[in-house]
C-alpha cells in the first residue's frame, strides 16, 4: 500500500516536473504556459518528490528508505516517460493520417 | 570533431597522449599517495581511515581524470601533478619513518 | 572558456564510453542477468523443486558431512534461503591430504541433507561470476581489467553529466523512429532516469573489489594486509584437533540461538571447524537478505554445547559503509519488488551502454568522407558493436538452450555450457566480421532473437515445465523466465526489424543545438 501510494506520488512529481519544462508542456497542454504555472509546476514537482523521501523514511527507516526512495522515483519516471512516447505516438499517427 | 576541437586548442596527439598518461598512470600514483596520506591522518581507529580512505580513493580518481581533460596548459597540469606528488610522498615517507606502520 | 570544457568533457565522454564499452556491455548484461542467479540456477536444474525449511536443511548436511568428511578441518554449510532451494556445502579435507579439484570437496544437498542427482550446470552463478572474474582468462588479470573498464564508467557517467547537462531538460522526451535522434534519445533516457543508480552501481561495484584497486590506503598503516583483515574479519584462528571425539551438538539449535540474537533473521551461511573433536567451533553469519549491508553479523558457538563463545563486534563507521555499499551493489537484500527494479534499471544501463556504442557509429556515418567505404577504425567499431550486443544476447540464449539440449550424462556438462556460450559468441563476432555492414545487423539480431524464442520451446519439449503447466501450477519462477525470454526475444526481433527497414526515413535536419553540435564531438 504504501508501495503504491509512494508510486503515485512520485509519477505526480514527475508530471509536474515535466510540465514545467517548456520542451514538454507543447505535448502536454497543447500550448506554452504561463511563467508563474511553469514555476509552481516545477515547485510542486519537487515537493512531491521530497514527501515521497520523507514518507519512505518514516516506512522503512532511513537506509532501506532511501533505497526505496530511488525504486519509486524510478517507477514514476519510467511512468511518465511511457506516458509522454504514447501521447507523442498518437500525436505523430494522427499527423500523418491527416496529411494522408 | 574531436581533433578538430583538440587541434583548434593548439594541440594533437601528443596534447592527447600527455593527458592520458596523466590522467591515467600518474593519477594514480597520486590519488595513490594522496589517499595514503589520507589514511594516516584521518582521526579515527587505523582500520576504519584505512577503509575511508579507500572508499574515498575512487571519487579522487574519478575527479582527478576528469581535470586532467579538462583544464587547458598541460604543462601546468603536469607541473601541479607533481608538486602535489612530491608534497604528499614527502609527506608519507615522513609520517612512516617517525610514526612506523602497524 | 565553458565552451572548451564542454568540448574537452564531451570528447572524454566518447572515448571512455567506446574503448571498453564492449566490456562493459557484457558487465552490465550479465550483472544483470546475476540479480536472479538463483532463479536462474533453479531453471537451470528443473528436477529440483520443493522449498525447503534452512533449519531442517543444515541437520541434513550436517548428516551428509558426517558421513561423507568426517575429519575434514573445516566445514562450509549455505542452507536454502527464500530463493534458493538447494543447500550448498563444501570442506576443506585435512591439511596433509593434497587438495582435489572442487568438485571432490564440495556437493549440492536437498533438503533432506541427499545429495542432488540433478544436471551438472553452474547455473546462474556463471553469469554472475563473469560478471567481474570474466572466463577463459587469470582471475586476477579479469579483475583488473573489470576494474578499469569500471573506472572508465565512472568516468564516462561523469563527463556525460557535465556535458549533457541540456539533457536534464529533455529528459522525458523518447521519439523513436528519427534515425540519430532517436539513438540519442535512447542513450539519454535510460542514462538519466537511471542516472542515481548507474553512479551508485559503478561507484559500489569499484568498492566490491576496493582493496584489490586500490591497497595503498592499506599499506599506509599496515605493514602486512594480513594484520589489517585479521582486525577486520577476526577470523577465528585455527585450533588443532584435541584428537578427542565429541560429536557436535544439533546445530537446528544453535541456528535458532542466532535467529534470536539477530531479533528472528535467518542463518545465511554456517562454517564448522574441527567437526566431532572437542575443539570444535560453529560460526553462524546472518543471512543476506534480512539487512543492507554485505557483512552481516557472526556469531561464534562452541561445538560440542553449543555455548555462546563469540560474537562479531560492531563496525565501525567506514568499514559499515563499505558493508552497505557492497550490499547495494549485490542486491541480495531485495525482495521482489526491488529485485525487479534492480534488474529493470540494470536493463535500462545495458540499453545505455548499448546505445551509445551505436551512437558512435551512427554520428560518424554521415560524415564519412566516403560512406560507402569507411576507414578501418569505423569499421572495427562496427563489426564490435555487433559481436558485442546481438553476440552476447545469441550467446546466453545458447547457454539456456545448451543447459536443455545437452545429454544429461555428459562428461563435464557444465563446462560445455559454458563452451556452447562462448562458440556461439564466437560465430557471431566471425559473422560480424565477413557478412557486409548493413546485413550482419539484421542477421545478428534476428538469430539471437530466434534463439531466445527458441528457450521456452525447448524448455517445454525437454521438461515437463512449459509456460502453460507453470501457469497453472502457480510457478512463478517458471513462468517469469520463459517470459523474460520471449520479451527478450520480442525486443531483439523489434530491434533487427528497425534495422531492416530501409533508411529512407531521415531524421529531418533540425537547426543545430548547442547540445548537439557538441553531442557530435
Amino acid at each position: 500500500m504504501i508501495h503504491f501510494l509512494a508510486i503515485t506520488l512520485a509519477l505526480c512529481g514527475f508530471a509536474l516536473l515535466a510540465i514545467s519544462m517548456p520542451r514538454h508542456q507543447a505535448n502536454m497542454a497543447g500550448r506554452k504556459l504561463a511563467p508563474v504555472v511553469t514555476r509552481r509546476a516545477r515547485v510542486g514537482g519537487y515537493t512531491l518528490l521530497l514527501l515521497v523521501l520523507v514518507l519512505d523514511g518514516f516506512a522503512f527507516g532511513a537506509g532501506y528508505g532511501a533505497v526505496a526512495w530511488f525504486g519509486h522515483l524510478s517507477i514514476g519516471a519510467w511512468s511518465v516517460v511511457a506516458w509522454l512516447c504514447i501521447g507523442v505516438w498518437r500525436a505523430d499517427a494522427a499527423s500523418t493520417k491527416s496529411e494522408s | 570533431m574531436a581533433t578538430k576541437a583538440s587541434r583548434s586548442k593548439g594541440a594533437g596527439r601528443w596534447n592527447v597522449a600527455a593527458r592520458t598518461l596523466a590522467a591515467i598512470p600518474a593519477n594514480y600514483v597520486l590519488t595513490s599517495l594522496a589517499i595514503a596520506c589520507l589514511a594516516r591522518l584521518l582521526p579515527m581507529r587505523p582500520e576504519e581511515a584505512s577503509v575511508a580512505a579507500t572508499l574515498f580513493s575512487f571519487a579522487l580518481f574519478a575527479v582527478l581524470a576528469l581535470i586532467a581533460f579538462a583544464v587547458r596548459s598541460v604543462v601546468r597540469l603536469w607541473l601541479a601533478m607533481v608538486g602535489a606528488g612530491l608534497l604528499l610522498g614527502g609527506g608519507l615517507w615522513l609520517s612512516i619513518v617517525t610514526g612506523g606502520r602497524l | 572558456m565553458k565552451e572548451g570544457l564542454r568540448q574537452s568533457m564531451a570528447w572524454l565522454h566518447t572515448w571512455t564510453g567506446l574503448l571498453l564499452g564492449w566490456l562493459l556491455f557484457a558487465m552490465f548484461a550479465t550483472g544483470t542477468a546475476a540479480y536472479f542467479q538463483d532463479e536462474i540456477t533453479r531453471w537451470m536444474q528443473p528436477e529440483v523443486t520443493g522449498r525447503p525449511d534452512p533449519v531442517v536443511a543444515a541437520e541434513g548436511a550436517v548428516r551428509f558431512l558426517q558421513t561423507t568428511a568426517p575429519d575434514a578441518k573445516r566445514w562450509f554449510i549455505t542452507p536454502p534461503n527464500s530463493r534458493s532451494a538447494t543447500t550448498q556445502v563444501f570442506w576443506q579435507p585435512d591439511g596433509d591430504r593434497p587438495r582435489g579439484s572442487r568438485r571432490d570437496t564440495s556437493a549440492t544437498l536437498d533438503g533432506q541433507g541427499r545429495k542432488i542427482e540433478a544436471r551438472e550446470t553452474r547455473g546462474g552463478t556463471f553469469l554472475y561470476r563473469f560478471h567481474f572474474d570474466l572466463h577463459y582468462l587469470p582471475v586476477i588479470w579479469a579483475r583488473y581489467l573489470v576494474g578499469i573498464a569500471a573506472m572508465f564508467m565512472l568516468v564516462a557517467i561523469l563527463s556525460g553529466v557535465i556535458t549533457h547537462k541540456k539533457i536534464f531538460a529533455d529528459f522525458f522526451m523518447l521519439r523513436f523512429g528519427k534515425g540519430q535522434r532517436s539513438w540519442l534519445d535512447a542513450h539519454n533516457v535510460t542514462a538519466v532516469l537511471a542516472l542515481p543508480f548507474h553512479l551508485m552501481i559503478t561507484f559500489t561495484g569499484l568498492v566490491t573489489l576496493a582493496t584489490l584497486y586500490m591497497p595503498w590506503g592499506i599499506a599506509a598503516n599496515y605493514a602486512s594486509p594480513d594484520s589489517f583483515f585479521d582486525t577486520v574479519f577476526a577470523q577465528s584462528e585455527e585450533v588443532e584437533r584435541s584428537g578427542k571425539p565429541v560429536p557436535l551438538a544439533p546445530v537446528g539449535a544453535m541456528m535458532r540461538t542466532a535467529s534470536a540474537e539477530w531479533h528472528g533473521a535467518g542463518v545465511g551461511f554456517l562454517s564448522v571447524s574441527n567437526p566431532g573433536d572437542a575443539t570444535a567451533t560453529v560460526s553462524l553469519t546472518r543471512a543476506p537478505e534480512d539487512a543492507i549491508g554485505s557483512r552481516g553479523p557472526q556469531l561464534t558457538l562452541d561445538g560440542t554445547t553449543g555455548r555462546r563463545l563469540d560474537a562479531s563486534v560492531s563496525k565501525g563507521a567506514a568499514l559499515e559503509t563499505e558493508s552497505v555499499m557492497i550490499g547495494l551493489h549485490a542486491g541480495r537484500f531485495a525482495e521482489w519488488g526491488l529485485r525487479w527494479l534492480y534488474f529493470l534499471s540494470g536493463v535500462g544501463g545495458t540499453i545505455m551502454v548499448g546505445s551509445g556504442l551505436v551512437l558512435w557509429t551512427v554520428k560518424r556515418r554521415a560524415r564519412l568522407p566516403d560512406p560507402e567505404r569507411p576507414h578501418f577504425g569505423f569499421r572495427l567499431v562496427e563489426r564490435l558493436n555487433v559481436a558485442a550486443i546481438a553476440g552476447l544476447g545469441a550467446g546466453l540464449a545458447t547457454y539456456f538452450l545448451a543447459n536443455r539440449l545437452l545429454p544429461l550424462r555428459m562428461e563435464a556438462r557444465a563446462d560445455w555450457e559454458v563452451h556452447s556460450l562462448f562458440i556461439a559468441w564466437a560465430a557471431v563476432l566471425i559473422w560480424a566480421l565477413v557478412r557486409p555492414a548493413r546485413r550482419v545487423w539484421i542477421e545478428a539480431l534476428a538469430l539471437a532473437a530466434l534463439l531466445f524464442a527458441a528457450v521456452p520451446f525447448v524448455n517445454a519439449l525437454t521438461t515437463p515445465r512449459n509456460l502453460f503447466a507453470s501457469f497453472a501450477a502457480g510457478d512463478w519462477l517458471f513462468a517469469a523466465f520463459d517470459a523474460v525470454m520471449l520479451l527478450l526475444a520480442a525486443g531483439f526481433g523489434w530491434a533487427a526489424r528497425k534495422a531492416a527497414r530501409p533508411r529512407s526515413v531521415r531524421a529531418p535536419r533540425r537547426a543545430p543545438q548547442a547540445s548537439d553540435t557538441v553531442a557530435a564531438a
